[in-house]
């Protein structure tokens, strides 16, 4: 039972709440429908940066450039080069993965904080870039014609399922090869090497497979947007906001992210008509997490658990 | 021996320097198939470098290295360990948010290049089972003691499949009954016919195992022989060997008994928790001005715990801990120091890059100290001249004995009136122990009383007054040193039956 439980459970979970949740179009209003768009796309995208941040200890702090351009990857190939839409999502997931590809030679050989500011300033840079470059419009940006895409149901639909394929990789991946591999370079890089860990190539898995979901989750927002420009679209604040999250619900867990991305988008939503209270409020709730939770408010259940667990087994021991 | 035809392992003239330092300098050994070669030496005599090297954690500066006829200097880590070398590290380098079993699982997948996770988990319990870890095979290493931590790095090593093993100090830091229990574990893979390279400072497992054994100092071979005519070899007996035999220092001269007068610290039923589990409990003890006191235990006795309760970094669940007649509870950890206790912390902490000088001078913190900066440094460059050689070198290039001098000149530095030293023999060479040891009593002459908390009981029982024997937390046994070493119960516990 709790064998089968442990392999097949989370998969059962996962199933049963994105049947569920599809349902959601139906019961709530466009408003709820465009708060639970949010949960979705945060989600995702959270998934996305916990592979590389949480679970291989590489803080990336230019997550925002690979969710850029895929958006803009997306509004090119609908645009300029008339592809369908769907197509134009795969194509700003992969032009996302090659950008990540690109700047893995120069990007892995730096280390902890060294590596964070080197992301930074490359998503910087990229939006600098992206702001002077005529062929996407400069400061502009583009316009997706006038009623393409599925709706905002659609919509919802698309990021639910994006949302859970990512879920479902990240568990797939945790426990595969790739993921102790990529739990070994988080822990210790030069005893990972000792053991035969490619690190390079283990590294730049995550960082492709990372770059590969933000992109497609760039894409379909841009399409959803129908105008997109450089400054949001490349700001940091997608970074940020996704940092938030992973820590908020908690780093280098599965569940944690999905925590983390219904708190800080409804909190959002719930103080969003006081605009500079809600950056003072999410502030001071991270300052209080990071401090009384530390690994996460999924985290700190596990820990929990596994605390009472082990109370349970010993007390079993001890008993009459 | 065994000498069937081409070496496993052919180092050919290797070199390493670090700008003017040379580390390892134009050394050459081969290893054959299932062959054990120690390496003994000093520390900084290049030996860890020396399995840098082969591991290609560094590159060379010269020479080649083959390995089963094929050249790996140049190739990284992890196509070296794919080739059969598996190393463990001096101090134990785990994965600590992974299970015992998912760090043996990582040498499987990646060191064996296969994808077949059950297969891999099997095989791990295995290994852990021939190394008798199999208990801990799902605890987080991050929990481990130190014996279960040497015993992961090995069993990691091995979870590669290597032909050749490097074993760096695997018995540093280890007390005696653990260091037995380690041995066991090399002579069983030697019986398996794995081939190894092994760093010691504990001689007793080199002499045992080896089939050679080379010696280095400062980066060069001075013999490589069998261990019966290294034993025997003048020049190894006079760097290395003729230190630890029959060089016992006199027992201290002080007063045996504990004095009468007003204690300096009086730590008095002293009761400390991590969470649910007690790490001291009732433990009551005093050092008076002038005294040396020494404090061994095994690991995990409660020795650094103790440490924090002195220096107040820890909350006390009951008991106290009285300076001068002052209760310290009342006062935050910072200010400790300029009470007049110093510490002198386990695994050294120096700060690596600053200068040795700029080092010393952090240490001069309290205001009366400060003032009195430049005769102290004076002082401490006589104490230890080397230090003064190294002045305007950073922290982080000594080597390991330098750098316990450095830690324990930074805490006289604050002149205290009361010295604390938590293990400053760790890990170091018998020679530079000794140095280390011979100044002690300088220290105490200078007015600076001594608490030594130590593994090593023989160097602390020689040169202290008195003793307490910290077990479990709780205090098993004090007295003066002369009739401590006389105590049949600690003979057994601490030097496993066979004393010297």
């Amino acid at each position: 039972m709790d064998a089968a439980w442990r392999r097949y459970g989370p998969w059962t979970v996962l199933v049963l709440a994105v049947i569920v949740l599809a349902f959601i179009p139906s019961f709530v209003g466009r408003y709820g429908l465009f708060i639970a768009y949010f949960v979705v796309l945060n989600v995702a995208l959270a998934q996305s940066w916990n592979l590389v941040g949480g679970y291989t200890g590489l803080i990336s702090l230019g997550h925002a450039a690979f969710f850029g351009l895929g958006a803009y990857a997306a509004a090119t190939s609908v645009i300029v080069y008339k592809l369908p839409l769907y197509a134009s999502f795969l194509i700003g997931g992969l032009v996302a993965a090659l950008f990540a590809l690109l700047i893995s030679f120069p990007i892995f050989r730096f280390r902890g904080i060294y590596f964070a500011i080197g992301t930074l300033v490359l998503a910087e840079a990229l939006r600098l870039w992206m702001i002077n470059w005529e062929f996407t419009g400069g400061a502009q940006g583009m316009h997706f014609p006038i009623g393409i895409g599925p709706g905002l149901a659609g919509y919802f639909h698309i990021m639910l399922a994006l949302a859970a394929g990512s879920t479902a990789l990240l568990m797939y991946i945790t426990r595969s090869k790739l993921g102790i591999g990529l739990r070994a370079i988080r822990d210790n890089e030069s005893s990972a090497q000792n053991l035969g860990v490619d690190i390079f190539r283990t590294k730049l898995t995550a960082f492709l497979i990372s770059a590969f979901i933000a992109g497609l989750v760039g894409a379909v927002h841009a399409s959803r947007l129908g105008a997109i420009e450089p400054y949001s679209i490349f700001g940091a604040a997608w970074t940020i906001g996704v940092v938030n999250i992973v820590i908020i619900g908690g780093m280098g867990t599965i569940f944690g992210p999905i925590v983390g991305a219904v708190f800080v988008t409804i909190l959002a939503e719930l103080t969003a008509d006081f605009p500079g209270v809600h950056l003072l409020i999410e502030g001071a709730i991270l300052i209080l997490i990071i401090r009384f939770m530390p690994y996460g408010v999924w985290g700190f259940v596990l820990r929990q658990y596994a605390r009472f667990s082990l109370l349970d087994a010993w007390r079993a021991r001890a008993g009459p | 021996m065994s000498g069937n035809g081409t070496p496993l392992l052919e180092i050919r003239n290797v070199s390493k320097s670090f700008g003017a330092l040379v580390a390892v300098n134009d050394l050459s050994l081969d290893v054959a198939d299932g062959e054990v070669v120690g390496i003994m030496g000093p520390n900084g005599a290049g030996k860890s470098t020396l399995f840098n090297l082969i591991m290609g954690a560094q590159p060379l500066s010269g020479g080649s290295i083959e390995f089963a006829g094929q050249r790996i200097s140049g190739l990284s880590a992890s196509q070296i360990c794919k080739l059969g070398i598996g190393r463990t590290y001096q101090i134990p380098q785990p994965f600590h948010n992974m299970t015992v079993t998912e760090n043996l699982m990582v040498g499987q997948l990646f060191g064996q290049n296969t994808t077949a996770m059950g297969r891999a988990r099997d095989r791990a319990y295995e290994i852990l089972e021939e190394l008798r870890l199999d208990h801990k095979a799902e605890v987080p290493a991050g929990q481990l003691g130190l014996l279960d931590l040497k015993r992961l790095e090995m069993a990691r090593a091995l979870s590669t499949g290597p032909r050749l093993l490097l074993l760096d100090e695997i018995a540093g830091g280890l007390v005696e009954r653990e260091v037995e229990e380690l041995e066991r574990n090399i002579a069983d893979l030697k019986a398996r016919g794995h081939g190894m390279i092994v760093i010691e400072h504990v001689i007793r497992t080199l002499f045992n195992h080896s089939d050679r054994i080379l010696v280095m100092n400062f980066g060069t071979e001075v013999a490589i022989d069998t261990p019966q005519r290294i034993a025997r070899n003048a020049d190894v007996i006079d760097i290395y060997l003729g230190e630890e035999a029959g060089h016992d220092m006199p027992t201290g001269t002080a007063p045996s008994a504990a004095p009468d007068s007003e204690p300096l610290l009086k730590i008095s039923n002293v009761s400390a928790c991590y969470g649910e589990f007690q790490a001291l409990a009732d433990v009551s003890m005093e050092i008076h001005e002038g005294e040396i006191v020494a404090l061994i235990g095994m690991n995990g006795a409660g020795k650094s715990t103790l440490t924090r309760a002195i220096t107040n970094r820890i909350p006390l669940r009951s008991g106290s801990v009285v300076w001068r007649g002052e209760d310290l509870a009342r006062y935050k950890a910072h200010d400790i120091v300029s009470l007049g206790i110093a510490q002198c912390l386990e695994g050294r902490k120096i700060f690596g890059h600053m200068t040795v000088q700029e080092n010393l001078e952090i240490g001069a913190y309290p205001r009366h100290a400060r003032i009195k900066r430049h005769d102290t440094l004076a002082w401490i460059y006589e104490l230890f001249p080397v230090l003064k050689e190294r002045a305007a070198q950073l922290g982080g290039t000594l080597s390991g004995g330098e750098q316990q001098m450095l830690a324990i000149g930074r805490a006289l530095m604050a002149l205290p009136d009361l010295v604390v030293f938590d293990e400053i023999s760790l890990g170091l060479a018998p020679r530079i122990i000794d140095t280390i040891y011979e100044t002690i009593p300088v220290i105490v002459a200078n007015g600076t009383t001594v608490l030594l908390i130590e593994q090593n009981v023989h160097r602390s029982l020689a040169i202290a007054d008195r003793a307490y024997i910290l077990e479990r937390g709780s205090i098993a046994m004090s007295g003066s040193s002369r009739e401590l070493i006389q105590n049949k119960e600690i003979q057994e516990a601490y030097f496993g039956l066979k004393t010297r």
